[in-house]
């Protein structure tokens, strides 16, 4: 019956605002999210000069928002229920008063409050690819507040038009302060330079290269406000792999973690376009070191990451008719984390007094293979769309292996998305956008062959198993989003309030110990004595956004 | 002006890029972790080792059938071999940084000896071959044979109660063998360092490898020579402060009934009832009372032989105490033969590679793991005797020997009271 009701209202719906769609306005959020598809270079590239062939118009947006989720099915790192507050504006385009110049810029401003989160005591954000880190078992509360901004220019023509010189970068600062013995004050600084080329052989065929440099800092030490009240601390090394400790005022394990990491990478771009279509090819690679010291005065070494992503893109956009627009996009990456452990003892002679390197081994790698596929077409109207419709999928492969003990991990997800988008122009000033979304993600495989010694350890048992059963599960989601943008007030483009809802269930094999262990057999000792208890509920999202678009 | 900004730029940016190129050099051509084979030789010592110098095991002393126990520290992984009659184990292991323990029993010209060591910290990254741990030195493991002693560390209840109540530390020694032991003029000594570290002291050369282990408080039990009898099952209980706890703290318990305290001067921590242990020699004074480090000292029992007679006097003569090097604070000398028993407690049973004594006084080490829990170690019975006082396991490896209990108790396991002793 349920079924039915959704069924008639998914047709009605639309058939009644259908009469209301007039030309969507310029400015707007659905003019936005065209050209957002529609810029292929800026949308699928880190090539600012790539700006100067998209010549996007100048937009740009404003606004401030409230994001709330709330629920257990999250990796245990991350908060059961976070509250956040957030300000962003980002726009630019073509300025024919800077000589033609491609200009972008953009600014975040997020203060997070989470709730319910484990076993991280030193990361701002857990869920990064890093494994080295201090770890607790105490549920805690973290305050975080991050602040992002970047640009992208893309310099007038050379040679005739052909060159274009463009510059892009990034900066982002981040505190991050847990709640809870042992507590960090984790400072977070990234920076990202990305200096472009484009050499433009002529209206259809462009070539574009782009050089890519970060450096990376951020640094915390879980301390304890109670002195006297000692607290268990884990430093992890890799999933089911720690030294086990405690994090005391004056003893202990080592409670700092400093990462010092810089990258260096580049990109490569092909497009082509004439009226009818526009297609551009990329491929990029980054190296990134990422070294991990647990000691300022007597420098020790935690460990290093050697990150090696490699990807190819392709997007393509075909406008059927001048209305029937369709988009594909295409990305393939392949990241290879290499786990470094370092074997230092410390020379306690009177004139070295500091730790020596003994040995250095390559000790775990993390593989992940991802595809992405979105399928999208719109009817255009005005310079956004009164319909969109979208297909996505993303197939992932996730692999670790730590070699001695041996220890083999790996998780298969294949997640299939549709979703639709109505854009709806009321007397001319007021704008309904609604967007529905449905995904379902199927785990096709999940293994974790642990060769290690502690299969006992909380560290284990409640964080490396239970993140497996996380990355391992099927689940569905669905979503809404309503965009109300009022248009009649001259010096801005629009007015907007934006509600989003979405859902994440988890669903099929691991929503109880029972099915879990049916699925994956090595769980049986793991799961306790009733079966039917579900390991994750849901997890909801909630998030209301007020601003405006010029 | 513009151009100083574009090279302060240019030098900048190339400052970063050095940096991250060595950086990236660093690890370039990191080797993948394989497991080994290593093989270590093991060999009895006995007199002087000297400090780095040439160790000339005693080739008729044989190691046959000693257990071999590699305990990475990292990973906390085992890995166990038994010496062949060559006196080498062989065992497949990770690379890593290891603990190697070495356990096991011998007799030789007709006493019964303890052959047990510790390598606190050993870095292994390479195959070993039998050949080359029968022939380079550095592939030995030169253990100090240790005469099967009489008395022996029964229970130490360290860590303290909730909430920060630490004046209830207890300490408990148990006639172990079948034999009367004379307490008169045996000495409990505190361990140096205070607390685990992977730092350990370094000591001068004349003091060679293992021949002595340092303290920084002696505490001496009375008598001039057959004063104090410990008949086999008794026990002697030793107490920081002697009364009833539980007024003080409901949590604690009352070990009013200690035979010894250990009082520093605190006249509001003094039980006039409870004779005092003599304090020979301390590094520094505390006149609040004595308190040893609620993560776990280590401590050992010895006594001297027939003939030197160690006393405040004794710990006055600077051959008899030491510094580390560069560093001036003094510690008690106590050569390694006077040795009865010893216990090294760790922070937490992965903190063996901060083991601070010799292997030869406790190839292990036992911890409670946690701080004012109320917990404490003791031995394992392993036998009863016939008038239901325990004997005690003593392999001289505390990790074997010892449990951890919820509570402390005086005289867990039915030892009897010594009839000297002043409760009654």
């Amino acid at each position: 019956m349920k079924n039915k009701i959704f069924k008639i209202a998914a047709i009605l719906v639309p058939a009644l605002f259908a009469g209301y769609v007039a030309m969507a306005q310029t400015g707007t959020k659905a003019a936005i999210e065209r050209a957002a598809l529609e810029n292929i270079w800026t949308s699928n590239t880190e090539n600012a000069a790539g700006g100067m062939v998209d010549a996007p118009t100048l937009m740009a947006n404003a606004f401030a928002g409230y994001d709330y989720k709330k629920g257990d099915f999250k990796p245990k790192q991350v908060g059961e229920k976070i509250n956040s507050l957030v300000f962003h504006t980002d726009g630019g385009g073509i300025y024919k008063n800077v000589g033609n110049m491609y200009l972008w810029g953009d600014f975040t401003y997020t203060k997070d409050n989470i709730a319910g989160a484990k076993w991280n005591a030193t990361l701002a954000d857990p869920t990064r690819d890093m494994p080295f880190f201090v770890a607790d078992e105490n549920v805690s509360k973290w305050k975080n507040q991050t602040y992002e901004m970047g640009f992208k220019a893309g310099f007038p023509r050379l040679v005739n038009g052909h060159l274009i010189l463009g510059v892009a970068g990034s900066y982002k600062a981040a505190i991050a302060a847990k709640q809870l013995d042992p507590r960090p004050l984790t400072r977070v600084s990234d920076l990202n330079v990305m200096p472009s080329v484009v050499w433009e052989f002529n209206p259809s065929n462009s070539v574009g290269a782009v050089f890519h440099y970060t450096s990376y800092r951020e640094d915390g030490s879980p301390e304890n406000v109670n002195h006297l009240h000692d607290q268990k601390g884990w430093e992890m090394v890799a999933p089911g792999f720690f030294n086990e400790g405690v994090l005391a005022s004056f003893a202990g394990i080592n409670r700092l973690r400093n990462y010092n990491a810089n990258a260096l990478g580049g990109s490569l771009q092909y497009s082509f376009k004439n009226e009818k279509f526009k297609a551009l090819i990329s491929g990029d690679y980054l190296y990134r070191v990422e070294d991990v010291l647990c000691n300022y005065t007597k420098p020790q070494m935690s460990g290093t990451v050697k990150k090696t992503v490699w990807g190819i893109n392709f997007a393509a956009q075909l406008n059927a008719t001048e209305k029937d627009r369709v988009f594909f996009r295409y990305r393939f990456d392949n990241n290879d984390l290499r786990g470094i452990e370092y074997f230092q003892t410390y020379d306690n002679t009177y004139e070295v007094q500091s730790y020596i390197t003994d040995a250095t081994f390559e000790r775990s790698k993390f593989e992940k293979k991802n595809h992405y596929f979105n399928l999208d077409y719109l009817i255009a109207e005005g310079d956004a769309y009164t319909w969109k419709f979208g297909l996505n999928a993303r197939h992932s492969k996730d692999k670790f292996i730590y070699y001695v003990p041996e220890t083999h991990k790996q998780i298969n997800n294949l997640f299939f998305g549709a979703d639709v988008t109505g854009n709806w122009v009321f007397a001319g000033k007021h704008n309904l956008m609604l967007n529905l979304n449905l995904g379902i993600n199927n785990n096709s495989k999940g293994s974790f062959d642990y060769g290690g010694v502690k299969e006992n350890n909380k560290a284990f048992t409640d964080f490396a198993l239970m993140d497996f059963i996380y990355q391992s599960s099927d689940y569905i989601k669905g979503g809404c989003n309503l965009t109300y943008a009022f248009c009649g007030i001259k010096s801005i483009s629009s007015l907007f309030v934006t509600l989003s809802l979405d859902s994440v269930k988890p669903n099929g094999d691991n929503t109880t110990w029972g099915d879990a262990i049916k699925k994956f057999p090595f769980l049986s000792p793991y799961h306790g004595a009733d079966q039917d208890k579900s390991i994750f509920g849901k997890r909801n999202y909630f998030s209301v956004k007020v601003g405006i678009t010029f | 002006m513009k151009k100083i900004y574009t090279i302060l730029l240019a030098a900048t940016f190339a400052f970063l890029f050095s940096s991250c190129i060595d950086m990236m050099d660093d690890v370039k051509d990191t080797k993948k972790i394989e497991p080994i084979s290593v093989s270590y030789k093991v060999c009895a010592a006995t007199g002087f080792i000297p400090k780095g110098g040439t160790i000339t095991p005693d080739p008729n002393f044989s190691t046959a059938g000693v257990d071999v126990v590699f305990t990475n520290v990292k990973t906390g992984q085992v890995f166990r071999g038994v010496t062949g009659s060559n006196s080498i184990a062989t065992v497949d292991i990770e690379p890593g940084v290891y603990s190697i323990s070495v356990t096991g029993r011998a007799t030789h010209d007709g006493y019964q000896y303890f052959i047990n060591g510790n390598v606190p910290s050993i870095s292994i990254f390479e195959d070993v071959t039998p050949e080359q741990a029968n022939t380079d030195e550095k592939y030995r493991l030169v253990v100090r044979p240790a005469k099967v002693g009489s008395f022996c560390i029964s229970e130490i209840y360290y860590c303290g109660i909730a909430s920060y109540y630490f004046r209830d530390q207890t300490y408990q020694f148990t006639n172990n063998s079948d034999e009367v032991f004379y307490l008169d003029g045996t000495c409990f000594a505190q361990l140096h360092p205070n607390i685990a570290t992977a730092n350990l002291p370094t000591w001068p050369d004349e003091d060679g490898d293992g021949n002595f282990v340092y303290s920084v408080m002696v505490w001496q039990f009375p008598g001039t020579g057959h004063d104090y009898p410990v008949l086999p099952g008794e026990s002697v209980v030793v107490a920081q402060e002697p009364r009833d706890h539980t007024t003080n703290n409901p949590n604690s318990y009352d070990n009013s009934m200690a035979d010894f305290q250990t009082w520093t001067g605190n006249a509001s921590r003094y039980n006039p009832d409870v004779p005092n242990l003599t304090s020979i020699f301390y590094t520094s004074w505390n006149s609040m009372q004595w308190l040893t480090s609620v993560f776990g000292a280590a401590f050992c029992v010895f006594k001297a032989p027939e003939g030197t007679t160690v006393d405040e006097d004794y710990y006055k003569d600077a051959t008899h105490y030491q510094s580390e090097v560069g560093k001036t604070s003094k510690y008690a000398k106590i050569p390694a033969d006077w040795i009865l028993d010893g216990v090294e407690l760790l922070t937490n049973m992965n903190a063996m590679n901060m083991k601070r004594i010799p292997g030869f006084v406790d190839a292990g080490g036992t911890s409670v793991e946690a701080t004012y829990c109320g917990k404490t170690v003791s031995r394992k019975v392993v036998e009863k005797r016939a008038d239901g006082t325990p004997k005690y396991q003593d392999t001289n490896n505390s990790t074997e020997d010892f449990q951890v209990n919820d509570k402390p108790v005086i005289r867990r396991n039915g030892e009897k009271v010594p009839s000297w002793t002043w409760y009654k």
